[in-house]
């Protein structure tokens, strides 16, 4: 209950420090207006182009309302390199680690406050951007509700797997490399721009094995048809969960214990 | 009871640099107790081992040898637990949050550090009025002066009434209203029972707020002792100011360095370890007419500055 008090407490003070500087927020907001504005054409262009109605299962405003969700979900994504680099390399460390908190969940409280204001906005003006594009409002409450099942676990899977990542900054002091190359693996083959089902056969099929998809494309795809393999989708992401949780607890275990931290 | 204790504690690091691995020894076997209560300051020259000493006895670092105990607790075993317990400041770090009000931070670490609610604000109200604060709590820490935010930080630091502090340079940049404050607040903590355990170049913070000095150098105690005692361990010159009846010219005695000269008065400095005292005021006594004499130490600021500018004995 303490422990719950803490991370909460942690979670709605970054979710405040988000709306300290709106000026950045707003651009966030901008930068995916813009994206869904020429992603409409570029799929308006492509609907026309093939004359088909549904693509990969997909009408326009669903493929659109796709789009909105996954880019929802990776502009929204937690900074975990920049913060803990930045931690290692200014000596910050000290400072986190004399908190009576795990600095993992203090991490990952950080990230949820930060992350799911951010998410909520993003898909509203996502959504918002569609309807006024397409003259229909495809995301009902069914959608949303489903969307959010499948985000919350896929948010953990996010975090659990970019946080393993920028933890090798106690090795390396900056792991900018590495989650830059996963992120960009995760844009791919998440499924962020094209869903799965459009993919070509052999590039569909080492995706579905990755757990990338379960962070973008499981909870995007819920907004087209919710609750459509939903528990297969939970059952995937609870695995990959625990799979990367002890992966996690491994690599900072034994990252703590090589830890420099700079500076007197 | 010991608040702290360290036995053998060794830190080496081992890396690689221009393709060599090397291996650095940043503490080395420290043994040292502090009793709970104790006002202790850590010292010596830049590199000697102090920041890497208080990081593991913070739980921040593992040690590569030895043992330690806070508060009868492992740090880098119990380090959440232990944090509960103790204070950091770490001057030249921050631990309140940039974006936020400082009032929000406060209310905060208050649920960081697991106090129910009202103790939190009490707490904070208390430590609010004692800095002089009140009118700051709705400004983002961001916005704050040095001064301002390093109040807040010693605040933030005794909000949990911590057993031990450990200040690491708890008064940098600050002026000499602020620091006076900031000292004042800690030896409070310290006369209600906080054992207090300092880091600082500053000799002012080392004179109000220690009892006992320990010097380590290459991460080994070199001196563990008084503060008093601090200056006649360390420095062996002795300053001698002579107030002649009549003009004066300088002196030229062996081993004795003339650093002023006026009319009538001249300031001389030489090393006890050479010249003995008694010769030197012997020798001034028969070349002038003397109307007055002192002989002194030079200040305990000579003293830090010559530790450390590692001017230790090695």
């Amino acid at each position: 209950m303490r422990l719950l008090r803490k991370l909460t407490a942690i979670a709605f003070a970054h979710a405040r420090s988000v709306w300290a500087y709106p000026g950045a927020e707003a651009l966030r907001t901008v930068f995916l207006v813009v994206i869904l504005v020429v992603f409409l054409a570029l799929w308006r262009t492509t609907y026309a182009a093939t004359g088909a109605a549904r693509l990969g299962g997909l009408s326009l405003p669903q493929m659109l309302e796709y789009l909105a969700g996954t880019e929802a979900v990776l502009l929204s994504a937690p900074a975990f390199a920049d913060r803990i680099g930045e931690d290692v390399r200014t000596g910050g460390l000290a400072i986190q680690l004399t908190r009576p908190v795990s600095y993992l969940l203090f991490q990952l409280a950080v990230a949820v406050g930060e992350s799911w204001p951010r998410l909520l906005v993003n898909l509203l003006v996502g959504t918002a951007v569609v309807a006024a594009a397409t003259g229909t409002l495809p995301l009902g409450p069914a959608g949303l509700a489903a969307y959010l099942a499948a985000y919350l676990p896929a948010f953990a899977l996010y975090a659990v797997l970019f946080l393993t990542l920028a933890l090798t900054s106690f090795w390396l002091e900056d792991a900018w490399a590495v989650t830059f190359l996963t992120s960009r693996l995760v844009m791919i083959l998440g499924g962020l721009l094209v869903p799965l089902t459009l993919f070509p056969p052999a590039l569909g099929h080492i995706a579905r094995i990755l757990p990338l998809q379960l962070m973008v494309y499981g909870p995007a795809q819920q907004l087209a048809h919710p609750f459509h393999g939903l528990l297969a989708l939970l059952g995937q992401q609870a695995a990959w969960l625990v799979a990367l949780g002890a992966l996690l607890a491994l690599v900072y275990r034994r990252g703590v214990a090589a830890l420099h931290v700079q500076g007197g | 009871m010991a608040a702290v204790r360290t036995e053998g504690l060794t830190k080496v690091f081992e890396g690689r640099e221009g393709g060599r691995r090397v291996r650095r020894v940043g503490v080395d076997h420290l043994d040292l107790e502090i009793g709970s209560g104790e006002a202790v300051a850590f010292i010596g020259p830049n590199g000697a081992g102090k920041s890497t000493t208080i990081k593991m006895l913070t739980g921040i670092l593992h040690p590569s040898e030895g043992r330690a105990e806070v508060l009868g607790l492992v740090p880098w075993r119990d380090r959440q637990r232990l944090c509960l317990r103790i204070g950091t400041v770490f001057g030249q770090r921050s631990q309140l949050w940039f974006h936020l009000p400082a009032g929000d931070t406060l209310s905060l670490l208050g649920a960081i550090y697991e106090l129910p609610p009202a103790v939190a604000r009490e707490r904070a109200r208390e430590l609010v009025e004692r800095f002089g604060l009140q009118d700051l709590l709705g400004v983002p820490v961001r916005r704050l002066s040095l001064g301002q935010r390093m109040r807040f930080e010693v605040a933030a630091s005794l909000l949990h009434r911590p057993e031990v502090l450990f200040l690491d340079e708890p008064t940098v940049g600050l002026d000499v209203v602020a620091k006076a404050e900031v000292r004042e607040v800690i030896r409070e903590a310290n006369a209600q029972g906080a054992t207090v355990f300092l880091t600082s170049h500053d000799a002012g913070d080392i004179e109000v707020l220690a009892h006992r000095a320990v010097v380590i150098d290459r991460g080994r105690v070199v001196f563990d002792g008084k503060v008093s005692s601090l200056r006649r361990r360390w420095l062996t010159d002795k300053v001698v100011e002579l107030r002649s009846e009549q003009e004066v010219t300088p002196p030229d005695l062996p081993g004795v360095t003339v650093e002023k000269v006026s009319r009538y008065g001249l300031r001389l400095r030489f090393s006890t370890q050479e010249v003995a005292v008694a010769g030197v005021v012997a020798q001034l006594l028969a070349a002038y007419p003397v109307h007055d004499i002192t002989i002194s130490d030079p200040p305990l600021e000579s003293v830090i500055a010559a530790i450390y500018q590692g001017e230790v004995a090695r």
